[in-house]
């Protein structure tokens, strides 16, 4: 298979999608599940229901970017919205 | 006298460690199929004068199997290197504000990674290699998808190298 070369490239959306493009799909995914495991283990000494709440509202954040460039789908934003809900919930139920 | 500790965050980090490997699996793969396309060259002009006795046809035997073995060999180099570059990247000292700079690294790997994956199906392709491509299973279907084995290998290494607890390992 050959892979095409980043041509025309005028905004850094371009590379991403283009970058989205030779990883067979997988870079929004991909990126997003680093973003959340960094945070996640940068922020685990505030506790793990706060750590999971920062590192789902910062994952959403570039979901957002990537869904709105194309890189993720709607399936990708619909779970990072439940991750959301999920975080809110849980910080709500503890008794801290 | 008091030793000073070594703090100094280093300028390269793991991209470097991700490059080598992408360079190091390229070039044996390179090497490999030209080990067996001048091997099957020489066998095929010297059949009627070197397999007459037993010792020869061992000979001939033992370096063919050596040479269909280089194919799990570089899934073992690949496996290697990779687990190594994670190892180091998890003793070099980090901070997650520097994850930003490595997604734009991670364009110059992956654009380096399908240089190399291209540059690779133009050698297969060309006629003479035609043997070594059809005896190898391994090392066509990892380069025919580097980028994405680049990219999968680059998660694990970055997450080695920013996802840290404060455990004092690596700082």
């Amino acid at each position: 298979m050959t892979y095409p070369y980043p041509e025309n490239i005028t905004k850094f959306s371009d590379l991403m999608v283009w970058s989205n493009s030779v990883v067979d799909g997988w870079f929004g995914i991909g990126t997003l599940l680093l973003l959340f495991a960094v945070v996640f283990i940068s922020t685990i000494q505030f506790g793990a229901k706060k750590a999971f709440a920062i590192s789902s509202w910062v994952s959403f954040l570039l979901g957002i970017m990537y869904f709105a460039i194309g890189v993720i789908t709607g399936r990708e934003m619909v779970f990072l919205i439940a991750m959301i809900g999920l975080s809110v919930v849980w910080l709500f139920m503890s008794k801290e | 006298m008091k030793q000073r500790k070594n703090k100094r965050i280093g300028k390269k980090g793991f991209i470097k460690d991700i490059l080598m490997v992408m360079l190091f699996c390229f070039i044996f793969a390179i090497s490999t199929f030209i080990a067996l396309t001048i091997y099957n060259e020489y066998k095929d002009h010297t059949s009627d004068i070197m397999e007459d006795t037993e010792a020869e046809r061992e000979i001939i035997d033992n370096t063919t199997r050596t040479l269909m073995v280089l194919d799990y060999a570089f899934l073992m180099v690949f496996g290697g290197l990779l687990l190594s570059a994670i190892v180091t990247a998890f003793f070099i000292r980090s901070h997650p504000v520097l994850f930003i700079l490595s997604l734009i690294l991670l364009f110059i790997v992956l654009l380096m990674a399908v240089v190399f994956s291209n540059v690779f199906e133009k050698f297969t392709e060309q006629p003479a290699m035609a043997n070594a491509t059809d005896s190898y299973v391994i090392i066509p279907e990892i380069m025919d998808k580097f980028p994405l084995y680049i990219f999968v290998a680059f998660i694990l290494v970055a997450l080695a190298f920013f996802a840290k607890a404060k455990t004092g390992i690596g700082e």
